[in-house]
């Protein structure tokens, strides 16, 4: 059975070179994300505070939130990259985590050779790497351009691969900053479908976006994340409704409290 | 607790952090070594881009060495009137391992910042970055060795094979510190800052406290002072053997003593930081 645990997690940012003293000046700047709060002279941003819920089999979950409410922090602990500072977390199944699928390219190198290290981070056996080397390949529409170093890419091209690469394995737990999408038009519907079907084959989704469309079609559960907490959890409809009040109950900036 | 147990099922990553920093560690390290081939293939891939045009690529290190080593060697071997069968080696080994010990310390003081990008957005383990610098290391030296074959056989000092072993010995024990050191340096540089120029400024300091080009004989009455200098047993217990100079055994024993307690120093602030170091290099 595939889990996602997470228990009264916190994650505290501890902010280096700013001086408390000088913060009141920019409380403003920082309104609408986490607490901050000073002491003993140090100052933290409060990312998350006391986050609990659980997926499983079957759940697809929206993080709906403004700017700066947690949503990638949250996605970043239940990717197991960041350790949270308060809780505890118990992730069950293999995660794959697409936030910033251009990370790890390498110009000197082939496209081939760039497939190959990029899905052996992600943690792919070598054997299972070879095995999907040509359906990647033939998804990316490279041809030849595969055997130069990317250098020799273009922009579009190189988002093509990364593209290619990072959605050809199916994870247990799918991770998505934001709906991915690569190239021209003709591509881009290709690629659509083959993230839809991932998201479709994988047994947990999770997901940050602002798009009420596709938080509605997508998922099935949503959790409305406030200022580092958790605002509500439960059914997607229930949940965009509960983020839409707050919208627009919500008074002018609210100034947070630093001493 | 805090498990990692892979099965061909299910994965599973447990983490609490009220009592997870050793846990978090161990795991970490374990996932970096279960991992050695994509190590192989970063680590030569990171030689690849670096000479990247080149028509000798890596090969570059062993002239360069060639140069250094030549030119210390034939200056100093006349200031000193030393005897260039035995000094002309004993320069090339000492640079060759000081070169190590230097990468240790200041590629070690940026290993961790230099790699945040990845660690911080991949689910991938921090230790993977330090023995990706060791690998570094370890082609380098593979690189320079090729010198020291060559001036050995050059000036006529065949070891046999128990003193090539020895070195190896030596070799392994220098590799198993630089390791711990590379991790020290790297996450205490990843919170403070100033320390990796710190460290950088040291190593230089060093480099001429160190008998790296010149002979502690030099020393005369205070000879028995450079056993305080913990650079000095490392190039001992590889320069030794192949040179047949005295006192391998207790450098060794010196060097064994000196890698534990970097061992222990290494696992304690990796235990204690390694869950911090997303948090220092975000």
């Amino acid at each position: 059975m595939v889990q996602l645990d997470l228990k009264d997690v916190g994650v505290h940012f501890l902010v280096r070179n700013v001086k408390a003293s000088s913060l009141a000046g920019s409380v403003k700047a920082f309104a609408t994300g986490g607490r901050i709060t000073s002491e003993h002279g140090q100052t933290s941003v409060a990312a998350l505070e006391n986050v609990t819920f659980r997926l499983s089999d079957g759940d697809r979950l929206a993080l709906i939130g403004h700017n700066g409410a947690g949503k990638s922090t949250l996605l970043r602990v239940m990717s197991g990259i960041l350790p949270p500072t308060q809780g505890r977390v118990r992730i069950e199944g293999k995660v794959s985590s697409l936030m910033s699928i251009n990370l790890g390219l390498n110009n000197d190198m082939s496209g081939y050779e760039n497939i190959r290290i990029r899905a052996r981070y992600m943690g792919e056996s070598r054997k299972r790497v070879e095995e999907e080397l040509e359906n990647i390949a033939a998804f990316s529409e490279l041809g030849d351009y595969l055997h130069l170093p990317l250098h020799t890419y273009s922009s579009g091209m190189r988002l093509r691969l990364a593209f290619a690469v990072s959605t050809a394995f199916t994870p247990d737990i799918l991770i998505l900053d934001e709906w991915l999408s690569a190239g021209d038009a003709s591509f881009r519907e290709k690629a659509s479908a083959r993230l839809e079907g991932l998201v479709e084959r994988s047994p947990v989704f999770a997901f940050a976006s602002h798009s009420e469309p596709l938080q509605r079609r997508i998922c099935n559960k949503g959790v409305v994340l406030e200022r580092g907490g958790v605002r509500f959890f439960g059914e997607i409809d229930d949940a965009i409704a509960i983020a839409k009040e707050s919208r627009e109950t919500r008074p002018t900036p609210a100034r947070s409290s630093v001493g | 607790m805090n498990t990692e147990i892979s099965s061909p099922a299910r994965t599973v990553h447990e983490y609490d952090a009220s009592h997870g920093a050793y846990s978090y560690a161990w795991n970490d390290l374990r996932s970096a070594l279960s991992n050695l081939g994509l190590l192989a293939v970063m680590v030569r891939n990171d030689f690849r881009s670096r000479y990247k045009g080149t028509a000798l690529g890596g090969f570059w290190i062993t002239i360069t060495t060639l140069i250094t080593v030549s030119g210390l060697a034939l200056v100093y071997g006349v200031i000193f009137q030393a005897d260039m069968r035995i000094y002309f080696p004993y320069v090339a080994i000492g640079i060759t391992i000081w070169g190590s010990i230097t990468l240790f310390l200041n590629e070690g003081a940026s290993t961790f910042t230099g790699s945040a990008a990845y660690f911080t957005q991949m689910p991938v383990s921090k230790s993977f970055f330090a023995f990706k610098t060791l690998g570094r290391g370890f082609l380098t030296l593979a690189y320079r060795s090729v010198i020291i074959a060559g001036v050995l056989i050059f000036t006529g000092n065949i070891p046999d094979l128990a003193a090539i072993a020895l070195a190896l010995a030596g070799v392994f024990v220098t590799f198993w510190a630089g390791f711990w050191v590379i991790i020290i340096c790297g996450v205490l540089s990843a919170r403070f800052r100033d320390l990796a120029q710190l460290i950088g400024a040291g190593a230089t300091f060093a480099f001429f406290l160190t008998p790296v080009f010149w002979q502690t004989e030099r020393l005369g009455d205070y000879e028995y002072l450079i056993n305080l200098n913990p650079f000095f047993h490392f190039l001992h217990i590889v320069r030794g053997p192949l040179l047949g100079l005295d006192g391998v055994t207790m450098s060794f024993m010196w060097a064994g003593v000196i890698a534990a307690l970097v061992t222990a120093l290494g696992w304690a602030v990796f235990g204690l930081f390694a869950r911090r170091l997303p948090y220092w290099c975000n």
